[in-house]
This record gives structure tokens, sequence and C-alpha cells, in this order.
């Protein structure tokens, strides 16, 4: 057994090992798999289901946020002004999967005019957020981000969801 | 063993040292945290 070679060899593999954790664990962060309207279980604020029928036909833009995120309340003013400006017949959803009443008390500070639901669990397989999605008429998705959204992707959002 | 093994031999043990530190540290630290 050569030391300094097998130490020299470690150190390399160390190096490659956590190249590799590193790595994956990105790739498992931004993962933003395609999720159905029915695979959320979305309520309402008062825990009461939300039929699908209700987003069906409508272009959505759906926000996976929460209030401890900094980033997602960050972004809502701009989701906001976007609504203002382009987002007629368009339905702004956030969904977050804490207690209602901690939205509840968000909302009485800053009265957004979305519609905020709440998700019983965590969206499977999204690590990390705020994630954004934007569903066409057809509730099929057309676009979707993992991270802050500039106020120029969200109009992309909405140009792509009204299509 | 060669100069040479000994380097692959290193390789590896820092490769799956690495990997195995990084499950354990997942396991026992950062899930209780996400969970």
């Amino acid at each position: 057994m050569h030391k300094g070679r097998f130490v020299g060899g470690l150190l390399l593999g160390v190096l490659l090992g956590a190249a590799t954790v590193v790595g994956y664990a990105a790739s498992r962060l931004f993962a933003q798999p395609e999720i159905s309207f029915a695979e959320m279980g979305l309520q309402d604020l008062e825990g009461r289901p939300v039929p699908i029928a209700q987003l069906s036909g409508h272009p959505v833009v759906l926000n996976y946020w929460a209030t401890w995120c900094a980033p997602c309340v960050e972004e809502l003013p701009d989701f906001a002004k976007a609504r203002a400006e382009m987002g007629q017949g368009v339905l702004f959803v956030m969904i977050s999967d804490e207690p209602a009443a901690k939205v509840k008390a968000f909302l009485k500070k800053h009265p957004y005019p979305f519609t905020f639901w709440r998700v019983r669990q965590p969206l499977p397989g999204v690590m990390a957020r705020p994630a954004t999605y934007a569903f066409n008429r057809a509730g099929l998705i057309v676009e979707k981000q993992v991270g802050m959204m500039s106020p120029a992707s969200i109009r992309e959002f909405i140009e792509a969801a009204k299509k | 063993m060669t100069k040479r093994q000994s380097l692959l031999a290193g390789i590896a043990a820092g490769f799956l040292l690495t990997l195995l530190a990084a499950v354990v540290l997942f396991y026992f630290f950062l899930k209780p945290q996400l969970a």
C-alpha cells in the first residue's frame, strides 16, 4: 500500500462524492413534477374540498407558497400587479400546506386579491417553493418554475395560460 | 499493491465514505427537520 497515493485518492474520492451529492440534491431541489389539480387535494380555507370543476375551463396561474417563505411573500406584489394589468379571466390560486388560520392571519394583514387555498400535504416531489404553474383552459400545465418569478415571467405564465 | 491500485482504492474509499456521510447526515439531521 502506497500511503501517499491512497490519501491522495481518498481526497479525490471525497471531492467526487461531494460533487455527486451536491448534484443529486440540486436536481431534487429544483424538481417540479407535473401534478394535476386532483392530485393536489385542494381545500378552501374552511377545509372544504374544492371541486375540480371549479377550475376547468379557466386559465389558472397556481403558486405554491407559504407565509414563512420569504421569496414567496416577496413575489406576491408582482403577481398582484400583473393580475391587475393583464390577468382578466385568469384564476390566481395560491396554495399552501400550512394551517388555514396562518393563511387567514396573513391575509388580514395583506389582503391580496387571489384565491387562497390549502393542500393537506406538501406537494409530492416539489422540494422548494415558491413553485409556480400555469394551466391552460384544458387543465394542462403549459409553464412551470421553481423559485422566485420575475415580473416578466409572471406575464409569460399568464399569456401561456390564456392561450 | 501498486501505486495505481492504492490511488484507486483511495478514490473508492473516499467516494463511498462521502456518500455514506451524506446519507447519515440526511436521515439523522435533515429529514427530522423537513418532516
